[in-house]
């Protein structure tokens, strides 16, 4: 039987996603886990296995764990089995082959109010101020790290300034820093 | 701020008048032209600044000019003689809302100027939303300013992250460079371990095969030396003979050998010799029966009578050579006898005639050329001849009497100067003959000359005939003539040789017949004599070969001799040797060939030993065979190549690993994040940037609401006290600088066009308080200069409800004329 893994960049930094690095590793080693248990004393075949900040001889100790053997091709992978924001898919004997492997989604949606209803394994970004509501809401749902929302609380000057309401989300947050003191340049 | 106590120094008819006031209100009563309106300008120019109208206030009997007002926080005073311009309030404000003067009805609009206006908005901004508002623009401003510091502050110090992460990813880059290449290093170790592995197997085979080669070969040589020991023993008794006496032996037995071939030789030599010289022998003995002689010592003899004979025949010969008479024509010599004279009868007269005549002259006398050959004739003499004979007769002598060898050379020069010596006697005895025959010829000659002379006259017939015979010339002629007398002279000696030729002849056959040779023809006789004279030379040279091979013979035998004595005295050390060693004589060639036998096979034994040897050296010094050294060599490289490789593989594993301590993945993952953390905070301060802007907008446009809500307030103030005053109330508008309109029919007019002077007088009253309600300094004294002596008793109730309230926030100073006040509190007489 052979299976093809292509795509998968162990170690590899995804930009703008730096604090969820472990996460991210977490969830490919699960997959090649994930792999080793469905296909056993199968030797597959990696394309772009290396990520930018990989080891080789780290990653081939560790994919030794997961695989009797194993080999490494360059060139272009004919599949993708990034569980990053993808639904991974492997090929067995050249036949594509979707995993029923929960992919982890990484979200940095432009809008608190663009969030679809929330995945198993997600992961929200967000960096802008949302009403204490909002926030209240996401963070019952334990899946969602909204460990770096911002709160906008109602501010000092609302019922003097009609003119907050035309004001963007980020203004507003500005605004609302400078109202409480706070620094917006440090 | 109130104030407690008023001193006038001096100000306008008012002088050195003191007050005390209460902090409520204060109600100075003062009849007209008593200095009310002096003292509420004496504290408006104390308070605000002086005035235009101060000049009018100067003080009537007193120099000084001004006073003092002891406030609730400090002490203001004024010499208005001096001047200075340190006023705590501002004058328009105070004339604005703290002073109510009575003259001011027949003023002009109600409204502020722009000084005070701004007082307003600044009281406006000093309120705690007016100041949050200003503190978020200012904010704003140092941020404008602060933000591109910021974000250069902040890219820079991102730049120390991304060069430490630049740092770490190009050491990662360079581990897993060098991890792949220690990976394809061990991988060309295996390979090279079993290229290795294969070469040692490839030089263990060759040098296993070399070394079986050669146990083979020292196997070979050793079974070849046993067997050679084993021959050696049988030769072995050899080495216990001395050497010495073999030795010995052996060169006699040498000596012998080279004697017994010399003697071979030299009895081969004396039969060849024996045979030869038998051989000479007999063929001297057949010469000798030819020369008729039986010894050789009798070949003297046989050489005298060959001498004889060939003399003899060669005297006969010489008698028997006949003139050349051939050569002249019969004719002619009958000519000549005819004509003895005919030189001088005939004279060819031809062209050559000098020449013929010299040449004549040479005719004349034919044997003048031998007359010129004084040397050859002088050595015709007895004398020589003698001496040749006596020299032949010595040497003749000598050769018997010397060596047999040198007796033949002896007798061979003996018999040449024997012929000399007769030759030369011969010669000489017919030259004497021919000088005999000549003379008649000349005297003949002469004679004949002189018979050609007379005979002239026949000269032409005689020449015709000659010329018929072929002769024409006088030189053909004289030759043909003395030819002719030469004839003549040769027939006479022919005749006189004749006799002697006969006794020649017999002497000849005398000698001849011992030879065997009777009668012979002429024509043989010298044909047999030189037989007989070859003969004699081959019995001569056989006598001699005869005799040197007779002395060699000899001399052979001799020398045999010896060599026979002497091999006979080798032949008995020989054998006496070998009786001292014990051994037989046929025991003497085995024993030296046991001997070689012996040394042979021991110097085989010793090569034998020196082949096993140089084997065993050859493994011991590993001098193994080119295509072995070749495989070792390869071995060797190989293992060269695996240890430096080995070596670079260490050093690599040592690199990797210090390389390894430098990558701290942890720290890589702590300075992404903080790089993606200023990364963001970059960009949103960038945003925040570009929003500074509209925010500092949204709030200036705030701020401005905010202060505009005090015209509202004003009105509303503004409507209230008018309101609580007048009993009534009034379409009010407040625009710009809060100008009040009134609205009648629906346009603005300002009130004093349209509303009575007292009307005027309370809507200004409340203009006053209202704005003074909105002013900044709000708690200063309301100071009244007999403002509501118009008033109604209804009117002034209302007003002083207002300003009883009003004395709730401020003091009130009421300066008053009017009695109808008392009610509301004490007078404050201000005349005495």
């Amino acid at each position: 039987m052979e299976i093809v893994v292509g795509d998968l960049t162990l170690f590899d930094p995804l930009d703008g996603y730096a604090s969820y690095y472990d996460r991210i590793q977490d969830v490919k080693l699960e997959m090649l886990h994930y792999i080793g248990k469905k296909y056993p004393n199968s030797e597959p075949i990696f394309y772009n296995l290396y990520g930018k900040w990989a080891l080789l001889d780290d990653v081939d100790q560790l994919i030794s764990t997961y695989f009797t053997g194993f080999s490494v091709k360059t060139g272009k992978s004919p599949v993708n089995s990034s569980p990053v924001n993808h639904q991974p898919t492997i090929l067995v004997d050249n036949k594509p082959v979707a995993l029923d492997f929960p992919p982890l989604r990484l979200i940095r949606p432009d809008l608190i109010y663009d969030i679809s209803p929330v995945d198993a394994n997600c992961v929200l970004s967000v960096e802008f101020s949302t009403p204490q509501g909002q926030v209240r809401h996401f963070r019952q749902d334990s899946q969602l790290d909204t460990s770096i929302l911002p709160e906008l609380a109602d501010g000092l000057l609302h019922r003097h300034m009609n003119a907050m309401g035309a004001l963007d989300t980020l203004s507003k947050l500005m605004l609302e820093r400078l109202l409480k003191g706070g620094d917006i340049c440090g | 701020m109130w104030i407690k106590q008023v001193y006038i120094d001096g100000f306008g008819k008012l002088t050195d008048k003191s007050f005390e006031l209460a902090q409520g209100l204060n109600i100075i009563y003062g009849a007209n032209e008593s200095g009310k309106t002096s003292m509420a300008y004496l504290l408006l120019n104390i308070l605000g600044g002086k005035g235009k109208e101060l000049p009018k206030y100067n003080p009537w009997h007193f120099d000084r000019f001004g006073g003092r007002i002891l406030c609730s926080n400090q002490l203001l005073q004024a010499d208005f003689n001096k001047g200075h311009d340190d006023f705590p309030y501002s004058r328009h404000m105070l004339e604005a809302t703290c002073f109510f003067f009575e003259q001011e009805r027949r003023g002009g609009d109600l409204v502020i100027d722009a000084a005070l206006s701004a007082d307003i908005r600044r009281k406006m901004e000093d309120t705690e939303t007016g100041q949050a508002m200003l503190d978020l623009i200012d904010k704003l401003n140092a941020m404008e300013n602060q933000l591109p510091v910021s974000i250069d502050s902040l890219q820079q110090r991102n730049s120390t992250p991304a060069l430490d992460i630049a740092e770490i990813e190009s050491a990662i880059v360079a581990y897993n460079e060098m991890y792949q290449q220690q990976a394809k290093l061990t991988q060309e170790c295996r390979q090279l371990e079993i290229d290795c592995a294969r070469l040692k197997a490839i030089y263990d085979d060759a040098l296993t095969n070399h070394c079986k080669q050669v146990e083979a070969q020292i196997g070979a040589v050793d079974e070849q030396r046993s067997q050679s020991m084993t021959a050696l023993a049988q030769f072995q008794w050899t080495q216990k003979i001395s050497l010495e006496h073999m030795q010995r032996i052996k060169e006699l037995a040498s000596q012998i050998e080279q004697l017994q071939s010399d003697i071979s030789h030299g009895q081969r030599r004396i039969d060849d010799l024996a045979a030869e010289r038998k051989q000479l022998q007999r063929r001297l003995e057949e010469n000798f029966k030819a020369l008729n002689i039986k010894h050789m010592n009798d070949i003297d003899q046989a050489y005298y009578r060959i001498q004889q004979a060939e003399t003899y025949a060669e005297l006969r010969l010489e008698h028997d050579n006949p003139a050349n008479l051939e050569t002249l024509a019969p004719e002619l010599v009958s000519l000549f006898k005819e004509h003895p004279n005919i030189l001088e009868e005939i004279d060819f007269d031809d062209a050559g005639r000098i020449k013929e005549d010299a040449s004549a002259k040479d005719q004349k006398d034919p044997v003048k050329s031998t007359d010129e050959s004084p040397g050859i004739k002088r050595l015709l003499n007895p004398t020589v001849g003698l001496c040749g004979m006596l020299i032949a007769a010595v040497s003749l002598s000598l050769s018997f009497a010397v060596d047999p060898t040198l007796a033949v050379w002896w007798y061979g020069i003996g018999a040449l100067f024997g012929l000399v010596g007769i030759g030369v006697i011969g010669w000489w005895a017919q030259d004497k003959r021919q000088a005999k025959a000549r003379q008649p010829n000349k005297e003949q000659h002469a004679t004949q000359s002189t018979a050609v002379d007379l005979d002239s006259a026949s000269r032409s017939p005689l020449q015709a005939r000659l010329n018929e015979l072929g002769i024409e010339t006088n030189k053909q002629l004289r030759r043909s003539y003395a030819a002719f007398l030469n004839e003549q002279a040769d027939q006479r000696l022919k005749e006189s040789r004749q006799a002697q030729n006969r006794e020649i002849e017999i002497r000849l056959n005398q000698v001849l017949e011992p030879f065997g040779i009777i009668q012979p023809q002429e024509s043989d006789v010298n044909e047999r004599i030189g037989a007989i004279k070859q003969c004699f030379s081959q019995t001569h040279a056989l006598t001699a070969q005869f005799k040197s091979i007779d002395e060699t013979f000899r001399a052979s035998q001799t020398e045999q001799a010896e060599l026979q004595t002497q091999r006979d005295q080798f032949q008995s050390d020989h054998d006496r040797l070998l009786a001292q060693v014990g051994m037989q004589s046929h025991q003497v060639d085995d024993f030296y060939r046991d001997v070689a036998q012996y040394d042979r096979i021991d110097e085989t034994i010793k090569q034998f030993d020196s082949q096993i040897r140089d084997l065993r050296q050859g493994l011991n010094d590993q001098d193994f065979p080119e295509s072995v050294m070749a495989a070792r060599q390869d071995v060797d490289a190989a293992g060269a190549r695996l240890r430096q490789l080995g070596q670079t593989q260490t050093d690599m594993i040592n690199q990797i690993a210090g390389m390894r301590k430098r990558i701290d993945l942890e720290r890589l993952k702590s300075l992404r994040q903080t790089e993606e953390s200023q990364k963001r905070k970059i960009v949103k301060l960038k945003a925040c940037q570009d929003r500074i802007d509209g925010v500092r907008q949204t709030i200036a446009t705030g701020l401005d609401d905010y202060i505009g809500r005090y015209v509202g307030m004003f009105k509303e103030d503004f409507a209230t006290i008018y309101h609580a005053v007048a009993g009534s109330g009034l379409p009010v508008v407040v625009q710009d600088l809060l100008s009040v309109m009134l609205r009648v029919d629906g346009r603005l007019a300002k009130p004093r066009d349209i509303i009575s002077s007292a009307a005027f007088d309370q809507m200004l009253f409340a203009y006053k308080v209202a704005l003074n309600r909105i002013m900044p300094e709000t708690e200063l004294p309301l100071v009244i200069d007999n403002a509501f002596i118009l008033y109604d008793d209804d009117r002034l109730q209302n007003v002083m409800k207002v300003v009883t309230r009003e004395t709730e926030k401020r003091q009130v100073i009421i300066m008053t004329s009017d009695r109808r006040l008392e009610q509301y509190g004490d007078f404050l007489q201000l005349s005495e």
